[in-house]
């Protein structure tokens, strides 16, 4: 979406355009919902987060400002109410067994091959992320998944510039050095059960 | 390494909602627009309205206040 067409969406929303609304839901939701599912590794608190989320949108409308950028205005109030989420349920951060619910998903590659390939190293860097720490999680998955820039992450982290760049940096570091080990215990089992 | 691990993360498959909760969303949301839109065009005429009279009274007051003030200055 670029920008002239964000302002011009912006402008709508706040007369009430459900037009407006459904070109912006169209456009994000799936990447909203990624970022929320992927931070609450549960569907049901990720749909129910969308949900508010959404409404918070709408309810907000009249008083946007008329210059809003409505990718990190929507992230940023995701994030708030997910944090709030755990604060209110003091959710266990170990509990991954839930991610498995996210296959199958639709995708398409040229070979069974290459898919059970793809497959395998999707379902490594799902369980990955699953196990880091949320503050890694979060940085990660909102420039890459959510499509942010820095800027805007950093802004949606309440955090500066720096420390996004930082915390980047050590999520990823964390991502390939836990990569490292699945694929090292992988060829240990393997080495135990060939001969 | 790392930023290809940044680009495998974003080319993970992208989640939906459950179609009904993504249905349920929308039109909560547009019910929601409706409404707005709705009282705000109903609060259009009697903005047109009060606007104009509280201004005047409001500028009213203020001269009154000024007549007065030159008044007790005995400029009046």
């Amino acid at each position: 979406m670029d920008r002239e067409t964000e302002l011009c969406l912006v402008e709508r929303l706040r007369d009430g355009d459900t037009a407006a609304f459904d070109a912006v839901y169209d456009e994000l939701n799936a990447r909203l919902f990624t970022f929320l599912l992927r931070l609450s590794r549960r569907r049901d608190v990720a749909e129910d987060l969308l949900e508010e989320t959404w409404l918070r949108l709408v309810r907000h409308a009249a008083r946007l400002r008329p210059d809003t950028r409505i990718a990190p205005w929507l992230f940023t109030v995701a994030r708030h109410l997910y944090v709030s989420y755990v604060r209110s349920r003091v959710l266990e951060d170990s509990a991954s067994a839930g991610l498995m619910t996210l296959w199958p998903f639709n995708i398409s590659h040229s070979s069974p091959f290459e898919a059970a390939a793809a497959s395998e190293l999707e379902r490594r860097i799902e369980r990955a992320l699953a196990s880091m720490p949320a503050s890694s999680r979060e940085v990660l998955l909102l420039v890459a998944v959510g499509g942010l820039d820095q800027a805007d992450a950093a802004d949606v982290c309440g955090i500066s510039l720096e420390a996004l760049r930082q915390r980047l940096s050590r999520a990823r570091a964390l991502l390939a050095r836990m990569l490292d080990e699945d694929v090292r215990s992988t060829t240990h089992v393997l080495g135990e059960v060939v001969p | 390494m790392t930023d290809r691990l940044s680009q495998l993360v974003g080319h993970l498959p992208h989640a939906e909602p459950r179609r009904a909760r993504a249905d349920r969303i929308r039109s909560r949301c547009h019910e929601v627009l409706e409404r707005r839109h709705r009282q705000a065009a109903a609060s259009r005429p009697v903005r047109r309205i009060w606007e104009p009279v509280v201004a005047g009274l409001g500028g009213l007051y203020l001269l009154a206040a000024i007549v007065l003030a030159l008044e007790m200055y005995g400029v009046l």
